[in-house]
């Protein structure tokens, strides 16, 4: 228990040298957060109005609902890609446990996801967005996307202290499933079979399952959700094989 | 010591290919990732907008020379703004004239557009495009697009120097511009409202022309005129910003 306490006083700490590092940097830092789905929102939308098929209705908040799970699914799983490199010298010089580090990012992520879904508020309001029971739904969501960002985390984080490029091949990546993870093109845009490739990408899962919860309260097909769970587990046992293995031939390369 | 034009170039040259080393030498693939990597995002592309018909125009020929053109100023904005920084300890230590820093990461970025058009004639060939004289006008294109690019990226690297969330906010501009210059789909398509303010916009301007130049065969004299009035406004107002602030940089590095 004690050392429990530990850690969460140490992921604090850490948490909290981020923070300030980040705010010092960029003045606009805690502002863009917010600023940031809402402009992409005003744009998107603005400028594929036309292709997207109208029987979209408050395609902003499509849009919006998008976005910022996007978002969290790229900022946390790239920071926590370099969390271990970024903190080499507490790793090697503490006893802390290396996965600390990992989660910690994941956790900043998170908070910001949050943060701009501040915004979310309003704009439901705005677009008179009917919020019913489903929305309880929300919270598992979320725990489960945030589970299989972290696993996702481990695996990178692991891969970029052996492997380098795969920094610059996973932001290639990530450019890419923006616009195959349903961010802000509905599904019947796709063609037949591209459509069913993508009800397997877990961003688009977490964002088609978030969306059906939140904005229009339907229930979803239970192949959507086992595709998933499905995820989140084998994500899981992924990533903790991987990480338990290759933990200390890491902490060595560092 | 007095720097001649061929000095000037020699130092470009150096500092680019160090560059193009650096850059293609720490990654597994390496150059053959500038024809891949453009290969990759047309496929994607292709894929997720197949449902457009663009009267004789494949898709995968619209949408990669857009990109091709685009991407030259984007990877070339983005990486001139830290040349100053990356560069520190050759602009205090020697005499090189400021500015080779800034070129070299712009001309990094046009042999990177070589590269690319090899993609760029690969699928011109695939999808037997018939190029007509116009083909000219693409490589007077990029000329002013260089042009053009330089411009901001003196402007940008300036800014860099002194305020450093220019990056972040530019990085993400990026982002945001590329849905709006027509690039994804043709403007035709763009609701009423924005399609004259795009229209005008240097950076939907300078892919269009490639577009035409090489898939219609045509040109048109507005936007040659647009292409080059841009190009030279943006040097101006680059070098004239650069030259004020380059004492204040000096200092501040």
């Amino acid at each position: 228990m004690e050392r429990v306490k530990q850690y969460f006083f140490v992921l604090q700490q850490i948490g909290y040298k981020e923070q300030r590092k980040k705010s010092s940097e960029t003045n606009l830092g805690v502002v863009w957060n917010v600023l940031n789905p809402l402009l992409y929102m005003v744009i998107l939308s603005t400028y594929y109005n036309n292709i997207i098929i109208h029987d979209i209705d408050r395609f902003p908040v499509f849009v919006f609902t998008g976005i910022t799970i996007y978002n969290f699914y790229n900022s946390a799983t790239k920071s926590a890609m370099k969390s271990l490199v970024n903190n080499k010298n507490l790793l090697i010089k503490t006893k802390l446990p290396i996965e600390v580090f990992v989660v910690n990012s994941i956790y900043s992520g998170f908070r910001e996801f949050l943060f701009s879904s501040i915004a979310l508020i309003p704009i439901c309001i705005y677009y008179q967005v009917h919020i019913t029971w489903r929305v309880i739904f929300v919270i598992p969501i979320l725990i489960i996307t945030a589970s299989i960002i972290t696993s996702i985390g481990r695996i990178l984080a692991i891969c970029y202290t052996f492997f380098g490029d795969i920094e610059y091949l996973y932001s290639v990546l990530m450019s890419m499933l923006v616009f195959v993870s349903g961010t802000f093109l509905p599904m019947a845009n796709y063609p037949e079979n591209i459509r069913y490739i993508l009800t397997y990408n877990p961003i688009f899962l977490s964002i088609f399952l978030y969306r059906n919860n939140l904005m229009y309260g339907l229930p979803s097909h239970w192949s959507v959700w086992g595709k998933f769970l499905g995820w989140f587990v084998v994500l899981l046992v992924l990533s903790r094989l991987l990480f338990d293995k290759k933990k200390d031939s890491c902490v060595s390369m560092l | 010591m007095e720097y001649g034009l061929k000095q000037y170039i020699f130092v470009i040259r150096e500092l680019t290919s160090r560059e193009i080393k650096r850059k293609y030498s720490r990654s597994v693939l390496g150059i053959l990732w500038s024809v891949l990597q453009p290969l990759l995002f047309m496929f994607v592309m292709t894929a997720v907008f197949s449902g457009f018909t663009l009267n004789d125009i494949s898709y995968p020929v619209y949408y990669l020379t857009g990109y091709t053109t685009w991407s030259m100023f984007s990877i070339a904005t983005t990486t001139a703004m830290t040349a100053y920084e990356d560069n520190k300890l050759l602009f205090q230590k020697t005499k090189l004239p400021r500015e080779v820093f800034v070129l070299s990461r712009d001309y990094t970025s046009l042999v990177n557009l070589g590269f690319s058009s090899i993609a760029l004639l690969l699928v011109l060939i695939f999808f037997k495009v018939q190029i007509k004289w116009t083909v000219v006008v693409f490589f007077i294109d990029v000329i002013f697009e260089l042009i053009f690019t330089i411009g901001i990226s003196f402007l940008l690297a300036t800014i860099y120097v002194f305020y450093k969330d220019i990056k972040f906010i530019w990085q993400n501009i990026i982002v945001m511009l590329v849905h709006m210059i027509a690039i994804f789909y043709p403007i035709e398509r763009y609701p009423d409202s924005v399609r004259e303010f795009t229209a005008h916009n240097p950076l939907f301007i300078y892919p269009d022309i490639a577009r035409k130049s090489i898939i219609n065969g045509t040109c048109e004299v507005d936007q040659l005129m647009a292409m080059f009035m841009w190009a030279i406004g943006a040097l101006l107002i680059g070098l004239i910003i650069f030259k004020l602030a380059e004492n204040s940089i000096i200092k501040k590095i």
